[in-house]
């Protein structure tokens, strides 16, 4: 295997309930994520996908092990930089697109670069938008943005920092079955396309068939059963 | 994209209430510049008057205040007349009648007779000589300027110089005559004078004035003073008049009206300076040595106004700042109001952007720059509406006050601070919503 791009190790992760009670939501003791692999997570409702994917990006820390992104382990950072690597390493994509509502196409790219360690590329974000077939609506509002043109802006904005990964929190669940094949299509083509590792969750079976790596979340995290993520 | 683009970007988004908020700051702003600026040519109007070229009044006993504010400033009424003989004790012996005691001669360098209480299309008629523009300068030690024409002669007895705004008010020119009203505007019509000449602007309120020879004066209806055995009203068969009653229709040269008949409303006085003596010395001497006698009293134009100033206009001034400080600082309050409004829009867009890979800081900024884009939108916005409306205010200040206002008149000082005041203002307000954007629960809002 090449050298993962994302390597969890002995990751723990608990929440105090309001009642006191502590309840245990990640217990994992290895998983990777290859350099150029695309990779499918399937996990129902509660296995704690969701603070998987906020453990991984650095949005919450494990309270033990060690997450590993592009060689660094991130849980050693503290927020700023651990900020800094999820804007410069990976790519998020989530369920409600959640692009910015007054900024357009190009602005919402634009926006994700402004926080990376480069400088905002006007250039670049047009080619991204171009590559997704949405050069003809650079500076259109999400508004006035169909649901799979803003899911097109969604993944152009993910790749806009050159990612080592991009993590997709259920990208097909908010859209109707026409467009769900267009957008799995779209993600996997484009990070082949960039030579980007791709880690998509999903509770669809259909969905997670495509890829040619499928793991099931319960079959890695020990803290999955019964508890809601 | 910068921060400063978020933030523009940001205000656009919410346009309306961007728009209402910086107009509301822009309405506090205007008010408090159009005081500031108002304020301050009330002022300039007080002390460019009291630095002409004299620096005591003599006038009937009474009130000072009202003594330097009739005579000064061409406004209030005339305490009383002061007798003839008083104002020539004042006099140099060369300008003095035979037995006529030079008492206060010594102290004296420059003193200008003026008579008033009539009244000219609603302007103050000043009876005087030709020593008013001859001797007495403006406060920089500038000689009068005439604009057109020239002071009236000692023998043009009918004679009249206009101060700038009157003219430029009135259109009057040299050569046109003009006939004042006894007491008020609509008072018995006096027989017509001339306009020699029109004062250049002096931004004092000798611009409101008309002056005319006090010959001239004298030689009106009721002007002269009744004496015992005498005639109470003027001599019109001593001056010579013809039927016409205009003095350039005469045959004959007017005669002056008796001494015995004179009075003087105030005499404007320039000090005399000894060797060896402070002139400001002198000044107080000479005040107390007319004070404690029973013919009028002396008043110092300068600690008048200053007095006035320190009791009223100053703190009138800071009561007037201090609410229109109030105003802008509810106006500040409001981009706190509309700032936690959009609260929960917000904290979504911040969710978003941390996703993304913002720093807390940076979404911090961003509130934080959108504040102060408010707060310079509107500061200079109402910057620019404050000096509209003193300039649509200033025919009436120039008119009223005696000195010129235009859009352009400023209180420098107190300006500059005003937008970096207002900067701190709204980072203060904006500090609320700022450092909920600070703590916004990122994984809370994504999962919601």
């Amino acid at each position: 295997m090449v050298t993962p791009v994302l390597e969890l190790i002995g990751v723990r992760k608990s929440f105090t309930m309001p009642g006191g009670e502590q309840v245990s939501i990640l217990d994992i003791d290895s998983f990777q994520l290859a350099a150029d692999e695309h990779c499918a997570l399937e996990g129902r409702s509660g296995s704690g996908k969701s603070t998987l994917l906020n453990v991984i990006s650095g949005i919450m820390r494990p309270d033990a092990g060690r997450v590993i992104i592009d060689g660094k382990d991130i849980a050693r950072l503290d927020e700023a930089r651990r900020d800094r690597v999820r804007a410069d390493k990976l790519g998020l994509v989530f369920q409600q697109f959640n692009l910015l509502p007054g900024f357009t196409a190009l602005e919402n790219v634009l926006v994700a670069m402004s926080f990376g360690s480069g400088r905002p590329d006007r250039a670049r974000a047009m080619r991204l938008l171009e590559a997704v077939g949405l050069g003809h609506r650079l500076d259109h509002k999400p508004a006035e943005l169909s649901v799979g043109q803003q899911q097109r802006v969604a993944v152009a904005r993910a790749l806009a920092n050159r990612p080592r990964a991009v993590l997709a929190d259920e990208p097909t669940a908010s859209i109707d079955p026409a467009h769900q094949q267009q957008v799995i299509d779209l993600l996997r083509t484009t990070c082949t396309e960039q030579g980007v590792a791709l880690l998509v969750v999903t509770h669809a079976a259909d969905v997670a068939g495509q890829f040619p790596r499928r793991i099931r979340l319960e079959d890695f995290n020990r803290a999955a059963t019964g508890h809601r993520s | 994209m910068t921060l400063l683009g978020i933030a523009w970007r940001n205000i656009r988004q919410r346009l309306l209430t961007s728009l209402l908020t910086a107009l509301s700051l822009a309405l506090g702003v205007a008010l408090v510049v159009a005081t500031l600026v108002t304020g301050g040519i009330v002022k300039q109007a007080f002390e460019s008057g009291s630095g002409l070229g004299y620096n005591m009044i003599v006038g009937a006993k009474g009130s000072p205040l009202q003594l330097v504010l009739n005579s000064v400033y061409l406004i209030s009424k005339p305490i009383e007349n002061i007798s003839w003989d008083f104002y020539q004790q004042f006099l140099p012996a060369a300008e003095r009648p035979d037995g006529v005691d030079g008492t206060f001669a010594a102290s004296t360098k420059t003193a200008v007779p003026i008579c008033m209480g009539d009244y000219y299309r609603g302007f103050r008629v000043i009876g005087t000589n030709t020593t008013y523009f001859d001797r007495l300068t403006l406060g920089d030690g500038r000689p009068f300027a005439f604009s057109a024409g020239r002071n009236f002669r000692d023998d043009e007895f009918f004679g009249g110089v206009l101060g700038a705004t009157v003219a430029a008010k009135l259109g009057l020119k040299p050569g046109d005559p003009f006939a004042p009203t006894h007491g008020a505007d609509d008072g018995k019509v006096h027989d017509p004078f001339t306009v020699t000449g029109i004062l250049a602007r002096t931004d004092t309120p000798v611009d409101r004035g008309v002056f005319v020879n006090m010959e001239g004066f004298y030689l009106q209806d009721g002007h002269a003073k009744p004496v015992e055995g005498g005639e109470s009203g003027n001599q019109n068969a001593a001056r010579g008049e013809d039927a016409g009653g205009s003095h350039d229709h005469g045959n004959q040269a007017p005669v002056p009206l008796p001494f015995a008949q004179r009075e003087v409303t105030a005499l404007l006085l320039d000090t005399a300076s000894l060797p060896g003596l402070p002139p400001e010395l002198m000044a107080m001497g000479l005040r107390t040595a007319i004070n404690e006698g029973r013919d009028g009293q002396a008043a110092l134009p300068i600690a008048e106004i200053r007095q006035l100033l320190d009791l009223f206009v100053r703190p009138l001034e800071l009561l007037l700042l201090l609410v229109t400080t109030l105003v802008v600082i509810v106006s500040a309050i409001g981009i706190l109001v509309s700032m936690v409004g959009s609260s929960l829009e917000r904290s979504r867009d911040v969710a978003i952007m941390r996703a993304l890979g913002a720093r807390r800081s940076h979404v911090l900024a961003v509130v934080l720059i959108e504040a102060v884009l408010l707060a310079v939108g509107g500061g200079l916005a109402g910057w620019v509406l404050g000096h509209l409306l003193v300039g649509a205010i200033a025919p009436l200040i120039t008119t009223n006050a005696g000195v010129s206002a235009s859009i352009f008149s400023a209180a420098p000082g107190a300006e500059l601070l005003l937008v970096p005041f207002l900067v701190v203002l709204a980072i203060l307000a904006a500090l609320i919503p700022a450092l909920a954007a600070y703590r916004t629960d990122v994984a809370k809002w994504l999962s919601s």
